[in-house]
C-alpha cells in the first residue's frame, strides 16, 4: 500500500512538470497556430543560461533565477519573427519542421559548446533536495513542492489572463477566428507578440522550476521532454488547455506506474503504445482538439 | 570503385526509399513514422531467412515485403482517420515497440545483434534497380485516380469527402505501401551493413529523412531524389572540422527552407516551369 | 523561369561535383610517398604518418570523444617533440561517427578504408563498433577499438582489440570482492540499461558472480531515459534489498542513488557502480553524496608513473576536473602504435601494405609487456590483460583500489 501511494505521488509530481510544459506549448499552438516542438529545448537553453550566470557570479541564486526567467522571455520573443510568416499562412506543418530545425540546432550546440558538452548540475541551494513531506516511501521535496505549487499559480495566472482580462479575450478571439479578429480591428501582430511573451514568461518560470525539480540538465533533456509534451498534448487533444492539464497528470501517473510495476524494458513502448491506442480510438484526443 | 562511394550510393538508395515511404503517406496529409519500424522488421526477416535458412535474395526480399505489409497494415487500420500530427507521435510507438520486441527475441540475437549476414551479389545494381522500379510505380500512381485523390485530400479533406473519396481506405493502403517500402529499405540495409542491432533503427535516422524530404520538397517525389544525395553527401565531403557541425547545418537548412520556400526547394510549380521551358526550348530550336 | 533553371543547374552541378569528389577522395593516409626511392628497404616511405581515428564527436557522447581525442593529441605532441615515429612526424585525422548513427559510422569507416590505412584507431563506442567493424574485418585492417567493448571486439578478433579487459571475468570477481568486504549484503537489486548491449552483458556476468556466492538477485530493473527516477527507486525498495548494483548511464546511476538515499538508504557501502561511472557528470551530479560507495573499474586512477602524473595535471588544467577512464585510452594506443612501428620497422610503402597490415595484426595481438600511462599491460592472443580494481569513493574520487585480477607489476 505504501508503495502504491509513493508511486501515485511520484506520478503526480511528474505530471506537474508536464502540465507546466504543455500549457506553454498549447498556448503557442492556440494563439499563433504554431507547433512549437522546440519549446522544451528553449527551456533547457534557459537552464543553461542560468547555470552560466550562476557560475560567473559565484552561485548568486537571485541572479541565477533572474537569468532563467529573463532568458526565457527573450528566447520566447526571439522566436516570434521566425514563426510570424508561417503563423499568418496557417502553415502548421511548416512550423513543426522549423521548430524541429531549431531543436536540432539547440541540441547540437548544447552537446558540444557549453561546459564542453558535459551535463550541468545546479548548486545545492537551488535544488531543494530536502524532503519536505514524507510518508513512508512517498517523498515530496521542497523543490518539487514549489514546482507543483508554482505550476498551479503560473498556469492559473495564464488562465486568468486568457479568460478574465480584455487582452485575454482578444487573444482567444484571435485563436478562434483570426480573420474576423483582424476585421473587428484587433491588433493581430501585437497580440501575437504578446502571446509569445506570455509563453516566454511561462517558459522562464518553468525553467526555474525544472532546475529545482531536476537539479541538472543535459543536451538530450530537450528531446526527452519534447516527446513527452507532444504526447500529452496529443493525448488531450491539441490546443486544449484544460484537457492538457488533466492529461499531463494522467500520463505522469501512467509513466510512474509503468516504471514502477512493468517488467522488463517496456516503459517507452507501453507509454507511447497508450498514445497510439488513444489516437486510434479518439483521433482528436480525449478532450477534443481546440486548434 | 572506392569503398566509400559504394556505401554512399547504397545508403542514398536506402534513404530515397525511406524518404518516399514517408512522402507517400504525407501526400495524404499524415506524417507516418512506421517505415522506420517496418525497416527493422524487413531487415530482420531478410537476415534470418538468408543466414539461417539459406534462402536466396529474391524470395527473402519478397518475404520481407510481405512482413512489412502485414506489420504496417494492423496499425494502419486504426490510424486511417488520425489527424496528421497525432499520427506522428502515435507511430513513434511502433519504433519503440519494435525495438523492445527485437531486444527480447533471443533467436534474432536480442540486444547483442544479428551478425554475419550474407550479402547479395551486385548490391549497388540491385539497389538502384529496386529504386527505379519503386520510383516508376510511384510516378504512375501519382498520375492515376489514386494520385488525384491524394492531391485533393492533401489540399482539403472536406472537399475530398464531398467528392466521395474514401479517405480512410486511401490512408490505410498508403500506409501499407509505405510499410512495404520501409521493409525493402531494411532488406538493403541488412545486406549492406551485415550486422543488425535493434537500436540501429531509431529516431535519429528519422530526423535525417525528414530533413531530406522537407528541404527537398514534399509536394513532388523528386525532392527526395535530388536532395538525399546532396544533403547526405556533403558532410562526407567537408573537412571534418566543419562536418562536425552537420546537425546544426541540417537544422539551419530546415528553418531557412521552410521560411523561404515553404514547399521545399523543388515544388510542383518549379517542375511545371521546367517542363514548359524545356518544351519551349525544343520548339524554338525546331523553328529556327 | 530562368531562376528555376539556375537552381536546377546548381543542384545538378553540386551532385556531380560531390560524386566526383567522393570518387577522387582516395587519398593516401598512410603517408604521402616520397619522390625519391628510399635508400634502405626498411626505411619509411612516408613524409608523415597519418592515423585515422573513428570517433563520436557529435551527439550525446561528444564530450567523451573530445576527451579521448585530447589524450591522443597529447601523445602525438610528445612523440613529435621526441622525433616522431622512426624519424617521421605523426598526425591524426579524426572522423566523426556520431552518437548512435550506424549509417554515419559505416560510411566514415568506408572513407577511412579508402585511404588504405595500415591500421585504424577506433571505431569507439559499442554502437559504432557493432555497426562498422565488419568492413575493416573484411578488408583485413587492424582496429584499435580502445573504448568500444570487450564483447564487441571479441567478435572481430584477430582484427580488433580493446583496452577493456575480460569484463566477463571481472564483472564476476569484482562483485564477489564487494560481497567479501560487505558480508551482510545478502540480496541485491540491479539497475540495468537493456539497450546498451555490452552493459547488459556485463550485468549478466556480475549477476551470475553474485549468485555464485549466495547473494540473491531480487530483480533486474530496466532503466531507460527518463525525467524522474523515483518510481524506479520505490520499486527497488519494495523488494527490501541489502544492496544495489548499477549498470546504466551515469546520470541515471546518480539520480537513482539520490532517490534511494532520500527514502532511507543511509549507508553508501550498499551501492556498487560498474566501470562506466566516474565520468565528469557522475561527479558533478553526485558531488558530496557518494562517499563510501563502491565502483569497479579497469582504470588505475592511482597510478604513480611520471607519464600519468603529467597527463593528469595537464587534463586538470585544460578541463577543470579530475581525469577519468576515457582520458588515457588513445594516449596509450598512440604509444603502442609507436612501439609497434619501431619494433616491426614498418615502412608504410604501398607495395608492402598487405604484408605490413598482417605484421601489425600479429604484433598487436601478442604484446609481452608494455608500459601504458597508468599501468603495465600484456596482450595475449588478442586479449588485453590488465588488472581490474574495486574502488571506494572518497571525497568525490576513487580511492583504496583493491586488485581483483591478474598479478601485475
Amino acid at each position: 500500500m505504501e508503495f502504491l501511494l509513493a508511486q501515485i505521488i511520484n506520478g503526480l509530481i511528474l505530471g506537474g512538470i508536464y502540465a507546466l510544459l504543455v500549457t506553454g506549448f498549447n498556448l503557442l499552438l492556440l494563439e499563433g497556430g504554431v507547433f512549437q516542438y522546440a519549446y522544451p529545448h528553449l527551456l533547457v537553453l534557459s537552464m543553461y543560461v542560468s547555470w552560466l550566470v550562476l557560475r560567473v557570479t559565484g552561485n548568486n541564486i537571485f541572479l541565477g533565477i533572474l537569468a532563467a526567467v529573463l532568458s526565457g522571455i527573450v528566447l520566447g520573443i526571439a522566436t516570434e519573427p521566425i514563426f510570424r510568416s508561417l503563423s499568418k499562412r496557417g502553415a502548421a506543418v511548416a512550423s513543426f519542421i522549423v521548430a524541429l530545425g531549431i531543436a536540432i540546432i539547440i541540441t547540437d550546440i548544447l552537446s558540444r559548446v557549453i561546459n564542453k558538452g558535459i551535463q550541468i548540475a545546479f548548486p545545492e541551494s537551488l535544488k531543494g533536495e530536502k524532503a519536505l513531506l514524507q510518508f513512508g516511501y512517498a517523498i515530496i521535496s521542497a523543490g518539487q513542492m514549489l514546482t507543483i505549487l508554482g505550476s498551479f499559480v503560473a498556469v492559473g495566472g495564464i488562465f486568468f489572463i486568457l479568460f478574465k482580462t480584455k487582452t485575454g479575450r482578444a487573444m482567444r478571439a484571435m485563436a478562434q477566428v483570426p480573420g474576423v479578429a483582424r476585421l473587428i480591428g484587433l491588433p493581430v501582430n501585437a497580440m501575437s507578440l504578446y502571446s509569445y511573451m506570455l509563453a516566454g514568461i511561462l517558459g522562464g518560470i518553468s525553467s526555474v522550476f525544472l532546475i529545482m525539480a531536476l537539479g541538472s540538465a543535459s543536451s538530450g533533456l530537450g528531446n526527452t521532454l519534447a516527446l513527452k509534451v507532444l504526447a500529452v498534448a496529443i493525448f488531450a487533444g491539441l490546443g486544449n488547455l484544460g484537457g492538457g492539464l488533466v492529461s499531463a497528470l494522467i500520463l505522469g501517473m501512467a509513466e510512474s506506474f509503468v516504471m514502477g510495476y512493468m517488467r522488463g524494458d517496456w516503459a517507452n513502448a507501453v507509454a507511447f503504445g497508450m498514445i497510439m491506442i488513444i489516437v486510434m480510438v479518439r483521433p482528436r484526443g480525449i478532450f477534443g482538439m481546440k486548434a | 570503385m572506392p569503398i566509400s562511394l559504394f556505401y554512399f550510393l547504397v545508403f542514398t538508395g536506402i534513404f530515397i526509399l525511406l524518404g518516399w515511404a514517408i512522402y507517400i503517406v504525407y501526400r495524404n496529409g499524415q506524417l507516418n513514422n512506421v517505415p522506420i519500424a517496418a525497416m527493422a522488421v524487413g531487415a530482420y526477416i531478410c537476415a534470418y531467412l538468408t543466414r539461417e535458412l539459406h534462402w536466396p535474395f529474391l524470395p527473402a526480399l519478397l518475404a520481407a515485403m510481405g512482413g512489412g505489409a502485414v506489420f504496417s497494415f494492423v496499425p494502419a487500420l486504426g490510424l486511417g482517420r488520425a489527424p496528421g500530427f497525432s499520427m506522428t507521435i502515435a507511430t513513434i510507438a511502433m519504433i519503440f515497440i519494435t525495438q523492445t520486441v527485437l531486444r527480447n527475441m533471443a533467436f534474432l540475437g536480442g540486444v547483442y545483434g544479428f551478425y554475419s549476414i550474407p550479402r547479395v551479389d551486385h548490391l549497388l545494381i540491385v539497389t538502384y534497380v529496386i529504386v527505379f522500379i519503386v520510383g516508376f510505380f510511384i510516378f504512375r500512381l501519382e498520375r492515376s485516380r489514386i494520385g488525384r485523390a491524394m492531391e485533393v485530400v492533401f489540399i482539403d479533406t472536406s472537399v475530398a469527402r464531398t467528392l466521395k473519396i474514401n479517405t480512410y481506405w486511401l490512408s490505410v493502403w498508403l500506409q501499407v505501401f509505405a510499410g512495404v517500402l520501409g521493409a525493402i529499405a531494411g532488406v538493403l540495409f541488412a545486406n549492406l551493413v551485415r550486422i543488425l542491432v535493434p537500436r540501429h533503427f531509431s529516431l535519429g535516422m528519422l530526423l535525417n529523412i525528414y530533413c531530406f524530404m522537407f528541404v527537398g520538397g514534399y509536394t513532388t517525389m523528386w525532392g527526395v531524389v535530388v536532395f538525399t544525395p546532396i544533403l547526405w553527401g556533403f558532410p562526407l565531403l567537408l573537412p571534418e572540422a566543419v562536418a562536425e557541425w552537420k546537425d546544426t547545418i541540417y537544422g539551419l537548412l530546415l528553418v531557412v527552407t521552410m521560411l523561404l520556400r515553404p514547399e521545399g526547394v523543388i515544388s510542383k510549380k518549379m517542375l511545371w516551369d521546367i517542363k514548359v521551358s524545356v518544351k519551349r526550348f525544343f520548339i524554338n530550336r525546331r523553328k529556327s | 523561369m530562368k531562376k528555376c533553371m539556375l537552381v536546377i543547374m546548381v543542384i545538378v552541378m553540386t551532385f556531380c561535383i560531390s560524386l566526383v569528389a567522393l570518387a577522387g577522395s582516395e587519398k593516401e593516409t598512410s603517408g604521402t610517398a616520397k619522390e625519391a626511392a628510399p635508400v634502405a628497404s626498411d626505411e619509411p616511405c612516408v613524409d608523415e604518418w597519418v592515423f585515422s581515428n573513428l570517433m563520436f564527436m557529435t551527439g550525446g557522447w561528444a564530450p567523451y570523444g573530445e576527451m579521448i581525442v585530447w589524450g591522443m593529441n597529447e601523445a602525438i605532441d610528445e612523440i613529435n617533440a621526441a622525433g616522431g615515429i622512426r624519424g617521421v612526424p605523426v598526425r591524426a585525422e579524426v572522423y566523426d561517427t556520431g552518437t548512435h548513427q550506424p549509417e554515419l559510422a559505416v560510411t566514415q569507416m568506408a572513407k577511412v578504408l579508402d585511404t588504405k590505412p595500415l591500421l585504424i584507431m577506433g571505431p569507439h563506442g559499442s554502437t559504432d563498433a557493432e555497426a562498422c567493424s565488419q568492413l575493416a574485418y573484411d578488408e583485413g585492417v587492424y582496429m584499435l577499438q580502445s573504448t568500444s567493448s570487450y564483447d564487441v571486439a571479441k567478435k572481430f578478433r584477430p582484427w580488433a582489440n580493446v583496452w577493456l579487459t575480460n569484463t566477463e571475468q571481472f564483472a564476476k570477481t569484482t562483485g564477489q570482492k564487494w560481497i567479501e568486504r560487505e558480508p551482510d549484503i545478502k540480496s541485491v537489486v540491479m539497475f540495468v540499461q537493456p539497450e546498451a548491449s555490452t552493459w547488459y552483458e556485463q550485468s549478466k556476468h556480475q549477476s551470475n558472480g553474485l549468485k555464485a556466492v549466495g547473494v540473491k538477485v531480487l530483480e533486474e530493473i530496466a532503466v531507460t531515459e527518463a525525467v524522474d527516477f523515483s518510481p524506479l527507486a520505490v520499486r527497488a525498495l519494495s523488494h527490501k534489498p541489502d544492496g544495489f548494483v548499477m549498470y546504466c548511464y551515469p546520470e541515471a546511476m546518480v539520480k537513482i542513488v539520490l532517490e534511494l538515499q532520500k527514502r532511507g538508504v543511509k549507508e553508501n557501502r550498499r551501492f556498487l557502480f560498474f566501470h562506466g561511472a566516474g565520468t565528469p557528470e557522475f561527479w558533478a551530479l553526485g558531488k558530496g553524496y557518494l562517499d563510501g560507495a563502491y565502483q569497479w573499474s579497469i582504470f588505475n586512477s592511482q597510478a604513480k608513473s611520471q607519464k600519468w602524473q603529467k597527463l593528469a595535471d595537464k587534463f586538470r588544467e585544460d578541463f577543470d576536473g579530475e581525469p577519468n577512464w576515457t582520458v588515457p585510452t588513445d594516449y596509450d594506443s598512440m604509444y603502442l602504435i609507436k612501439k609497434c612501428f619501431e619494433d616491426l620497422k614498418i615502412t608504410g610503402c604501398r607495395d608492402k601494405l598487405k604484408e605490413e597490415r598482417v605484421k601489425i595484426q600479429k604484433y598487436m595481438n601478442n604484446v609481452d609487456s608494455f608500459e601504458f600511462a597508468t599501468m603495465n599491460i600484456k596482450i595475449v592472443d588478442g586479449e588485453y590483460k590488465a588488472p581490474a580494481f574495486l574502488y571506494t569513493i572518497k571525497g568525490d574520487k576513487l580511492e583504496n583500489p583493491i586488485n581483483c585480477g591478474f598479478e601485475w607489476k
